[in-house]
């Protein structure tokens, strides 16, 4: 038995191989890239063993393929070692940049499932597969979402979109196939480093926020912002893949509104946090962004886009596929994921926000571990 | 210790140029149609020694029939700094005091006046300024104070900034006692001086300008121990309209209790704005007395400066 991982250079990649590395032997799908699968793989291995000391990396290996590809891509040795060995499939691949055209963002995201779910038919041993997807699938639908839900809505940005459709194919598949989905919250961070792997566009806000170039931002104050860490992410999908798998199963992987701040509660406590690790910072007097009705935010967007101001466009160009999410307020109903692993219990953001805003401040917002890495 | 603004004046330019020729005189940086959706359409231009200031102040002495003796102190205010004067070098430095304050109490036959400057706040010296002339009235050190602000952009100077065109302009303000009208009850300054360097924090003052703004005028409404319903009229400054708009939706009020639109005819004249928009706005509403008065603005340096008037 081994576990294939693809997008295992993501951001929940390294947390989620060390996961699965103390439960089998994991390989991984790397793409041949110019630096070099066997030198992304070395990196990786130290990000894993970063992201979990005690993993055993012995039983880490990698092959070439690429999910884009007619077979995924992969050697013929190497499809005849998966089709032999491999039980168990954790498709992480995606592309979550928000900004991208839909076609780049369908491909990033559906074709790339499409080929993961390709690639699983023709592995013979297959027990379980786990397709990664996101809580905003749901898109602009507002209230209470099932996990059973996945309702034609209208997007705020292509990645939402791209993986909407990933999922109903998925759905597609799961007569076929032994599939559960993990639609996964925004991931905050480390809660043992504060480490942002990848930032995603509410790293953006707060940075933005950080260097004070954020009048507004439209929503109600009281809304609950989702956001999980990466270590109990990457547990709880690997134990829904490995432990506790339920076929045609999807799962709300977040952390409930009792553990997260609101709207409000985020851009305080960011502030004071700001004003804590950086007094520098807080002689500047810089206030949290108004929060706004979607009208009055609307009319200084438009404002800005008239005014042709090029840095303030630039930086409500970036919010926007970002922000309007924030006008459809949601609760993510987590009675499978609760039933499914009763003792899964991730930190309140309170608890570690802290790391998270100091690792981001210490890195300049991730720009010096970017250029530090090979 | 009733202290009441008892009146107001102001004068313009008499130059009065549209937008494209401020364009077509490279005076602008975006285009007329831009700074039109903004509100603006045309500014004033002092002539060449045309004295703003002391012909707003005669006017409010003329038609109010105020004696100069009566006048204890003068205060003069400018978002702009007082004309440049250059010393020749090894000449002595006795130019450099020539201050327009002293200037214009001899002008005006104010001979029993203090007179004191007031600026380095922007646009929003002209509610320093009030609330200066309301402590000296309060204290007992003055019955009369006059206010005159002055702000005259220097020929060649581009006349936009940051999305507001600016016309040149003066005002005068009688801050009395007793007076029982347009009484001045709360005062709100967030001077923030970070952003002192206009120019190098352009985008932060930008993005600071609305939340902060916002505060400013709560704080200084529930300072008067009001809430934004209660406010019956908001006397804007001259900054573009779609700002004021924005702010508006910002704080809830809804723009209908606001004195918008000034911006179009006047142009953004500085310190005067305030003082030119609650006049007209006096005079084109029928406020009952006692209603709550907001005044917002400003002031690059950086300041917001807010004010509540009872009328």
């Amino acid at each position: 038995m081994s576990i294939l991982v693809t997008g295992a250079t993501g951001s929940l990649g390294p947390s989620a191989v060390a996961r699965l590395l103390r439960r089998d032997a994991v390989v991984v799908l790397l793409r041949p890239g110019e630096t070099g699968a066997a030198a992304r793989f070395e990196a990786l291995r130290r990000d894993v063993v970063r992201a979990g000391p005690e993993a055993p990396t012995d039983r880490l290996s990698f092959v070439t393929g690429d999910l884009a590809a007619a077979d995924a891509g992969l050697a013929g040795d190497d499809r005849g070692a998966l089709a032999e060995g491999v039980t168990h499939v954790l498709h992480l691949a995606a592309v979550t940049r928000f900004t991208l055209p839909l076609d780049d963002a369908r491909a990033g995201n559906l074709e790339t499932t499409l080929g993961a779910l390709a690639l699983a038919e023709t592995l013979p041993r297959l027990e379980a597969m786990q397709v990664a997807s996101t809580l905003y699938v749901a898109g602009t639908r507002t209230g209470t979402i099932l996990e059973d839900d996945l309702v034609e809505t209208a997007f705020v940005n292509s990645y939402e979109q791209a993986k909407h459709e990933a999922e109903r194919e998925v759905r597609a598949r799961m007569r076929d196939l032994p599939l559960t989905v993990a639609r996964i919250a925004t991931i905050l961070g480390s809660s043992r480093t504060g480490e942002v792997r990848t930032p995603t566009a509410l790293h953006q806000a707060i940075r933005l926020v950080h260097q004070g170039l954020v009048p507004m931002i439209p929503g109600d104050p009281s809304q609950t912002v989702e956001v999980l860490d990466v270590e109990h992410a990457a547990e709880a999908m690997a134990a829904l893949l490995v432990d506790a798998f339920e076929p045609g199963a999807t799962y709300h992987v977040a952390a409930g509104p009792e553990r997260c701040f609101t709207l409000q509660g985020l851009f305080e406590e960011s502030l004071r946090l700001f004003a804590h690790l950086d007094p520098a910072w807080a002689r500047r007097g810089i206030e949290p962004p108004a929060l706004v009705t979607p009208e009055t935010y609307a009319l200084f967007e438009r404002t800005v886009h008239e005014a042709g101001d090029p840095a303030m466009t630039r930086i409500v160009r970036g919010l926007s596929t970002f922000l309007p999410q924030l006008l459809h307020p949601k609760r993510f109903d987590r009675s499978r994921l609760e039933a499914a692993l009763p003792s899964w219990d991730p930190p309140a953001t309170r608890d570690y926000y802290p790391l998270v805003l100091a690792s981001s401040i210490e890195t300049d917002w991730g720009r010096s571990r970017a250029e530090a890495s090979p | 210790m009733t202290v009441g603004i008892r009146a107001l004046s102001y004068r313009f330019g008499s130059r009065m140029v549209g937008l494209e020729d401020l364009a077509e005189q490279g005076l602008l940086g975006s285009t007329p149609e831009t700074l039109r959706g903004f509100g603006f359409d045309r500014v004033h231009i002092a002539e060449p020694g045309e004295d703003l200031g002391c012909l707003a102040a005669s006017d409010l002495l003329r038609e109010h029939e105020v004696d100069p003796l009566e006048i204890d102190a003068l205060i003069v205010f400018g978002g702009l700094p007082p004309d440049p004067v250059s010393v020749p070098e090894g000449e002595e430095a006795t130019s450099l005091f020539h201050y327009p304050a002293g200037r214009l109490q001899h002008a005006l036959g104010l001979t029993r006046a203090t007179a004191f400057g007031m600026g380095q706040q922007g646009c929003a010296a002209v509610l320093s300024a009030l609330r200066v002339a309301r402590s000296l009235l309060i204290s007992g050190d003055a019955r009369n104070v006059l206010c005159v602000g002055i702000d005259i952009v220097p020929a060649g100077v581009r006349r936009e900034v940051i999305y507001n065109v600016l016309s040149d302009g003066a005002c005068a303000m009688l801050v009395s006692t007793p007076w029982p009208r347009l009484r001045p009850v709360a005062f709100r300054q967030i001077t923030k001086g970070y952003y002192w360097d206009t120019s190098a924090r352009r985008d932060e003052i930008i993005a600071a300008y609305f939340p902060t703004a916002r505060n400013a005028i709560r704080d200084v409404v529930a300072a008067a121990g009001l809430t934004l319903d209660d406010v019956a009229l908001v006397v804007p400054d001259n900054v573009s309209r779609r700002g004021w708009e924005i702010l508006l939706g910002l704080l809830g009020i809804p723009e209908e209790r606001a004195f918008l639109g000034a911006a179009a005819v006047r142009g953004h004249a500085i310190t005067a704005d305030l003082v030119v928009n609650l006049r007209d706005a006096i005079d084109a509403r029928d406020l009952a007395p006692e209603s709550p008065i907001a005044m917002f603005t400003f002031g690059f340096g950086a300041n917001w400066g807010a004010a509540v008037l009872r009328a």
